[in-house]
């Protein structure tokens, strides 16, 4: 929370005048260099291992004595290799963490920095620059809090770039939103007001506390989530670059698939792409892609045994509905209107309460926790 | 009505462009620098006391040939507000021309870079000889103003740094409307030059006529990157924008490496019209994919397709794809750029067609000048107020084409009983390759001057992209080593590099009729064959993919356009996604490397892999 109140101060006071003040070429690479500043003094760590795999993941394309399927995989394994170890539940056991602590935004650019390198080797990039590939990985609206925007899409921003009103107003309401979501929705009545609610009716009714404990854990993760997401768009607008949505109404989805389409869009969109469409055509095995590419998107969170089977439990979400669903090219039996909305309400019910569920083991430090919540839920 | 009620002249115009009300207004943007009206109006002025020092007066003619793009905007605007008429020479014109039509023209000065005046020696025996230097963008103008710091002093003998001394002058009140506002030659030989000879009467009702038709305001932004040295590009650009107050953009010249830069201007520069010509609507439709939000912007209103005909399918496929119209626009230097015009509006608007004319009359005759009925071809003569003067000092030219105030356009046209025009063919010997006229005499008659060649015959045959290419076939003399490099470069030597052949075929002959008249049907079927001995189809990729993507997304083919995507088609999901591969391997008998599976995210993007790859096997 802290952290985005300065990002957010440091945006609004450093950054936007100097997005719009300056002659037209410094704008951008200024926003950079203010952004590496901000990032030092906050944290030295976090701006000398973003420079550092920034640096490889864009010079090792240009090593002529690397054939291109080596550039991109060794590319890829230092992005990878540095966000594992501090990612890992390994260094937290060394006692690493506590003392040099994880850098920030890793999550986010390393996802960028592979989906730059494979972009790169599928030759689908613009033509560009180092200090474009820079602009593009620091900039502080999106560097810490995500989305995992893509790099065709900031470099055509940059350039389309223009002072606009409407936008910059637009950027403002988003962050007064976003911020609004965070503090009143997710603050003050999940966290404090539902919380207190939950201790007080522990004592008789400990099931209807552990739903409701259960269902506030994701609604809050969610609500903070997408109220960050807010805040980045917002100030992004207001430097000009229009970052893609993030969150669509999860959960009014009426089933996990669809689900997955509007909950962190950035990540799970990386995650078809990156993971599921090269498992696939590797292996033609619609499950075992659909498998990892959720296994995936479960570790982006945390290289966690939790982690890793929650992510299961998504991909099998997934896998049932794909069993069930309706063929898509199936004609509608004639059925009344009335039918077919109850049962796409029941199919939102069931899919919130399953995403619900799968959150216990991520929620729970143990699986023995796991375990005593789901009797209470469910064997009285 | 053969003209629009009422225009502005020069006179007014430039006065009301003065007017505080436009002082910070933007005339023309660059990628780099901006052009205010203000700026406009003071360099007119200043460039009036400059003429007046000259004794030059209303109608007197001025060669302006200048590379640098804001120097010659400029400088025709200021040679048509103080009455002179601007010979525009396009620098890239070779000396021998440029000679002829100095010599031709007998202008009263001259304009122009160092460059010409070094090639053209002659050009210095004018009394006004000037030689241009363009101005350079200051830096650090923050700073200097900062620091109170002035302009270091400049070149004082050059154009346009000798206008800093002059105080303003000031501009005719009245230009008579019969006044030439300005002469382009078109291409041709050195025995038949033809210069367009403009009105202002010609010039200022058209512009009337062009911001009624394309809806023109002071809030509308132009973007052509056109050529200057030609109508569309500096009349349908700064011009028309300084007509009603509007902005011209001009980012950057053309390159097929910043069609992206360029449509992401359409955004950044809030433009509301595109003035292009149909060679690079067919390179955006090409090599732009991901780019079909370009237009799909709260200013844009639509394309203006210029200069050449616009294939039908290249028009349904671009509209279709960027979901934007394009007003297809007719006309000849000889009509300062337009007449007929399909769009913007429904009642004017058919593609394939150029519409209706406005404010000119049109007529369809045949060979003994006797107007056809609607649905028969004969040529298109065109009568209006912005039909030229005629040709400079070339009488015979001018008779040949004006008789009694109708322009034959040398285009062959069919009128619909509903009055819509279309254009089915050509009388006169011209090709129109990516936008530029060519006359294919001009290219022969420089042939023919190589000490090997015997003979030589220059023609288009049409071509995708450009409308039509340039293909010239040389019979070579006896134990001569010509080859075909040889006399490329040999044309380059004498040549505009437009005007350059694409191809150029050695013949032993070349086959002539009982009159002695080379057969260009025989020659052109020869070129034909040993062009397209190189090119093969026999798959229809098109149909394949279509029935592939029809089956794995159970969606109808007539539902389906090659622009497609997981978006647009409901049922493209990760799984049918595959089951799309699979069924378009097994059709074409092979199967794709991972890397290509993930780039297939469009129907069209799916059709150019599998060609890749059917043709790599």
């Amino acid at each position: 929370m802290n952290e985005l109140n300065w990002i957010i101060a440091f945006s609004v006071v450093g950054l936007t005048p100097m997005a719009w003040l300056l002659p037209g070429r410094w704008q951008l690479p200024t926003v950079s260099v203010l952004t590496a500043g901000f990032m030092l003094v906050a944290s030295p760590l976090s701006a000398l291992s973003l420079l550092l795999t920034a640096s490889l993941s864009y010079g090792l394309f240009r090593l002529k004595s690397l054939t291109p399927a080596w550039r991109v995989v060794l590319s890829i394994s230092q992005s990878v290799l540095v966000w594992i170890i501090f990612k890992s539940e390994w260094p937290m056991h060394q006692g690493w963490q506590t003392t040099v602590g994880v850098p920030l935004g890793l999550s986010y650019y390393t996802f960028r920095q592979i989906h730059y390198a494979i972009e790169r080797y599928k030759q689908t990039l613009p033509v560009h620059d180092f200090a474009d590939y820079l602009t593009y990985l620091f900039f502080l609206p999106t560097l810490l809090i995500g989305p995992i925007n893509r790099f065709p899409d900031f470099y055509r921003d940059s350039r389309r770039r223009r002072w606009d009103a409407v936008l910059f107003s637009t950027g403002l309401e988003r962050i007064l939103y976003g911020y609004a979501k965070i503090v009143l929705i997710g603050n003050m009545l999940l966290t404090n007001k539902l919380a207190h609610i939950i201790y007080t009716l522990q004592p008789n009714h400990p099931s209807l506390a552990s739903y409701l404990s259960l269902i506030r854990f994701a609604t809050n993760a969610y609500i903070q989530f997408a109220g960050f997401s807010d805040v980045a768009i917002g100030l992004s607008l207001l430097i000009g670059i229009r970052v893609p949505e993030n969150f669509e109404s999860p959960f009014l989805a009426s089933n996990l698939n669809e689900f997955w389409k509007r909950y962190h869009i950035s990540l799970s969109s990386w995650c078809r792409d990156y993971v599921f469409t090269p498992l696939l055509s590797l292996t033609r095995q619609p499950v075992l892609a659909t498998l990892g590419a959720m296994l995936v998107l479960g570790l982006w969170h945390e290289w966690s045994s939790q982690y890793l089977v929650w992510g299961a439990l998504q991909g099998l979400g997934v896998l049932i509905w794909h069993r069930f669903k309706r063929p898509s090219g199936e004609a509608k039996t004639a059925q009344p209107a009335w039918h077919s909305n109850v049962m796409h309400g029941l199919g939102v019910l069931i899919t919130f309460h399953y995403f619900c569920l799968t959150c216990l083991v991520i929620q729970k430090n143990n699986w023995q926790a796991v375990g005593q919540t789901l009797t209470q839920l469910f064997a009285r | 009505m053969t003209e629009p009620t009422s225009y502005l002249d020069a006179g007014t115009l430039f006065k009301r462009l003065a007017t505080p009300a436009y002082a910070t207004a933007s005339f023309v943007e660059t990628s780099g620098q901006r052009i205010t009206y203000a700026q406009l109006s003071e360099r007119i002025r200043k460039a009036s006391a400059l003429f007046g020092q000259y004794g030059l007066t209303e109608g007197d003619r001025i060669v302006v040939s200048i590379a640098d793009e804001k120097e010659t905007i400029l400088t025709f605007l200021s040679l048509l507000a103080n009455g002179l008429t601007a010979i525009l020479l396009d620098p890239d014109t070779k000396t021998s021309r440029a000679e002829s039509i100095l010599q031709m023209a007998e202008p009263k000065g001259v304009i122009a870079d160092g460059v010409f005046f070094e090639q053209v020696p002659a050009a210095k025996a004018y009394s006004m000889a000037l030689s241009v230097k363009p101005e350079q963008p200051q830096k650090g103008q923050l700073f200097r103003k900062l620091l109170g710091k002035t302009a270091s002093a400049t070149d004082t003998t050059t154009y346009p740094a000798l206008l800093q001394s002059l105080s303003a002058g000031t501009l005719p009140n009245q230009i008579a409307p019969e006044t030439v506002a300005y002469i382009l030659f078109t291409s041709g030989t050195t025995s038949d030059m033809k210069g367009v000879q403009i009105t202002h009467q010609g010039l200022f009702s058209h512009l009337q006529t062009l911001s009624q038709v394309y809806g023109l305001t002071s809030e509308s932004r132009l973007l052509n990157n056109l050529l200057l040295y030609h109508a569309d590009g500096i009349i349908q650009g700064p011009v028309l924008a300084a007509y009603q107050a509007s902005v011209c953009v001009r980012p950057f010249a053309f390159e097929i490496n910043r069609i992206g830069e360029l449509l992401d201007a359409i955004y950044k520069y809030r433009i509301t019209h595109f003035i292009a010509v149909p060679t690079m609507l067919a390179l955006i439709q090409r090599f732009a994919d991901g780019y079909e939000d370009s237009f799909q912007t709260s200013d844009f209103q639509f394309i203006i397709s210029v200069s050449s005909h616009l294939e039908e399918p290249l028009w349904r496929a671009f509209s279709e794809r960027y979901g934007v119209r394009i007003v297809n626009v007719y006309g000849l230097t000889e009509t300062v750029a337009g007449g007929l015009f399909s769009g913007p509006s429904d009642d004017s608007y058919r593609i394939g067609t150029v519409g209706k004319p406005v404010d000119m009359v049109a007529r369809i005759v045949d060979e003994t000048g006797q107007e056809v009925p609607d649905g028969e071809a004969g040529e298109l003569l065109l009568c209006g107020a912005n039909v030229m003067k005629g040709y400079l000092h070339n009488e015979s030219a001018t008779t040949a084409v004006l008789q009694q105030s109708w322009l034959h356009t040398g285009d062959i046209a069919i009128r619909s009983t509903d009055g819509f025009y279309r254009i089915t063919g050509r009388l006169k010997n011209i090709i129109v390759s990516g936008g530029v006229n060519i006359h294919p005499e001009e290219v022969t008659e420089i042939l023919n001057t190589h000490p090997d060649v015997v003979e030589s015959v220059s023609f288009g045959i049409s071509d995708d992209v450009f409308g039509e290419r340039l293909i010239s076939c040389v019979v070579p003399k006896p134990g001569s080593h010509l080859s075909e490099l040889a006399l490329t470069a040999f044309c380059r030597e004498y040549l505009e590099e437009r005007k350059i052949p694409t191809a150029i075929f050695l013949f032993d002959d070349l086959p002539k009729g009982l009159s002695g008249k080379v057969q260009l049907n025989l020659i052109r079927d020869r070129v034909r064959q040993l062009d397209n001995s190189t090119t093969s189809t026999s798959l229809d990729y098109t149909k394949l993919v279509m029935e592939a993507a029809s089956q794995a997304f159970k969606v109808p083919v007539s539902d389906l356009k090659p622009t497609d995507t997981s978006r647009t088609i409901a049922g493209w999901d990760s799984m049918a996604h595959l089951d799309f591969v699979i069924r378009l391997e097994k059709a074409l008998g092979l199967e794709f490397e991972t890397a290509e599976i993930m780039v297939m995210n469009s129907l069209q993007n799916a059709e150019s892999i599998a060609r890749q790859k059917t043709s790599s096997r």
